[in-house]
């Protein structure tokens, strides 16, 4: 091995690896064009965990891994993919790498991994994953397949990040487990706070996604069209 | 080959699905080891939960962990000898006598714990009459060695999946110490809910035994325990609403695992 760096040969010139569009499919995902807050997507998840932020975390690491990896995989394979069995196919893949962040998190974050139980599994279901690889990485080259794929896993995990949050320091009074709301203050203490038991609920997370929601498309102008 | 023609596609979706299967058995098999070792240190904090050594949201270390297993628990493996009993039986208002096959007796065995799966596989190529069945018991005991506590593993099914869990008692061999679950398929928010720690909280304190003595486990009531109700106080826990199928699953393999030890146990409780 040597350490000198052989001149790279010259290129015809590609289109760039980051310009306008390629920034475009990441950042469009984040705010204008957000899949939970515009489109709606992936809802189910978004409720189910988001009571811990760490269990959040790790629940956004995956659905990141397994959206840029499927959106990149099922890119490559577009023009191979015969059309009657596209949807089935995409499902193997995404199926089959659902299953490998699952192995992955029992491996290396096992106690976490256990908590997020069945939605790890249920990355399976989730709308933006499959939503994205027949809408964009079927028609689209790998690398901008790859950032829909990114900004799109971005766009999820701040909003469930926000709600996680919320839930999080308003439902046990803490951030990731550590202690933010003193215990002295409450009312088992002598205090006068108590913990507020909705935000441990489901529906304490819909109110909560819904106030994103609206806050989010008022202030990025979004209205339903009819 | 016709991007449109039947043989393509069957080709096509073949080799998908072999390729995936091909990369997921080589991901699972480079991990299995380390997620087993993950699997069973959990089992381990479970029972120390389950025995009052530890508490869910108490801040340790593994290393402590591992360090309070070895150093207060005890592991036994048991061989379970089952005999056929003749059961007074009235059927249709006829007395008349049942054939049985019960747990009569529990031996403890030098084997550990650790060696347990293979011992299993090894019995498994023996002819069914001279298997011998084994069970797991763990003892909790303080510096001195007495026993604080002990516990059994539970397991049975409930709606969609087999629950497994520990229960312990303490050294009275009738009073319920703490109950968990590791291992469920149920529902979330339902069936799921027997991870509750607050419902866990209402176990502590049961007795499984009856005036008599007999094995009556403890029973999860449809509805909420009325405290006012002296066996309903002692024998019953509230059940999980919306999860009937669960909450009956639990009472019966709670009961049936209990009766299962009972022989041990017989021989082991101190009044």
């Amino acid at each position: 091995m040597t350490t000198a760096v052989a001149p790279a040969p010259a290129k015809a010139p590609a289109a760039p690896l980051f310009g306008k569009a390629e920034k475009k499919a990441v950042l469009d995902p984040l705010w204008d064009n957000n899949p939970i807050a515009l489109q709606v997507l992936g809802i189910c998840s978004a409720l189910a965990v988001t009571i811990k932020l760490d269990q959040t975390v790790l629940m956004c690491v995956g659905v990141i891994a397994v959206l840029c990896a499927s959106n990149t995989i099922i890119s490559l394979l577009r023009n191979m993919i015969p059309s009657k069995i596209r949807i089935i196919i995409m499902l193997v893949v995404i199926s089959s790498l659902v299953t490998l962040v699952d192995i992955l998190l029992k491996r290396f974050a096992f106690d976490v991994a256990k908590g997020l139980s069945v939605f790890v599994g249920l990355i399976v279901t989730n709308c933006i994953v499959m939503g994205r690889a027949e809408a964009f990485a079927m028609a689209n080259k790998p690398w901008p397949s790859f950032l829909d794929g990114l900004g799109n896993a971005l766009g999820y995990s701040w909003i469930l990040l926000a709600v996680a949050f919320f839930r999080e320091l308003f439902g046990s009074g803490t951030l990731f487990g550590v202690r933010v709301i003193p215990a002295s203050v409450y009312a088992d203490a002598g205090g006068f706070y108590f913990n507020n038991g909705l935000m441990v609920l489901a529906p304490g997370a819909f109110l909560l996604l819904g106030v994103i929601v609206w806050v989010q498309r008022g202030i990025s102008g979004y209205t339903e069209s009819h | 080959m016709d991007r449109k023609s039947n043989a393509y596609v069957v080709t096509f979706a073949v080799t998908v699905c072999a390729i995936s299967a091909v990369c997921l058995s080589a991901a699972y098999n480079t991990f299995a080891a380390d997620i087993a070792a993950n699997e069973l240190f959990d089992q381990q904090k479970n029972v120390l939960i389950a025995v009052g050594l530890y508490e869910r949201t108490e801040p340790k270390s593994d290393e402590e962990l591992r360090n309070l297993y070895d150093n207060f628990i005890e592991e036994k493996v048991l061989q379970v000898k089952r005999e056929d009993v003749e059961r007074p039986v009235k059927q249709g208002g006829v007395e008349g006598t049942e054939t049985q096959e019960e747990v009569v007796d529990m031996v403890e065995t030098e084997y550990l714990i650790a060696d347990l799966a293979g011992l299993r596989r090894e019995e498994g190529k023996k002819p069914e009459g001279d298997r011998r069945e084994f069970a797991t018991v763990f003892r909790r005991k303080d510096d001195a060695g007495a026993t604080v506590a002990w516990c059994i593993p539970i397991s049975g099914y409930g709606l969609w999946s087999t629950l497994y869990g520990f229960l312990a008692l303490e050294p009275d061999l009738a009073t319920v110490k703490g109950i968990t679950f590791y291992k469920h398929a149920e529902t979330p928010g339902l069936g799921g809910e027997v991870d509750n720690v607050n419902w866990q909280a209402q176990w502590p304190g049961k007795s499984v035994l009856d005036a008599q003595g007999n094995v009556v486990g403890v029973q999860l009531k449809k509805g909420v325990v009325d405290s006012s109700v002296a066996y309903e106080k002692s024998h019953m826990v509230d059940g999980l609403s919306g999860a009937t199928i669960t909450s009956n699953g639990v009472t019966k393999f709670v009961k049936s695992d209990l009766e299962r030890y009972e022989p041990f146990f017989k021989k082991n409780r101190t009044e």
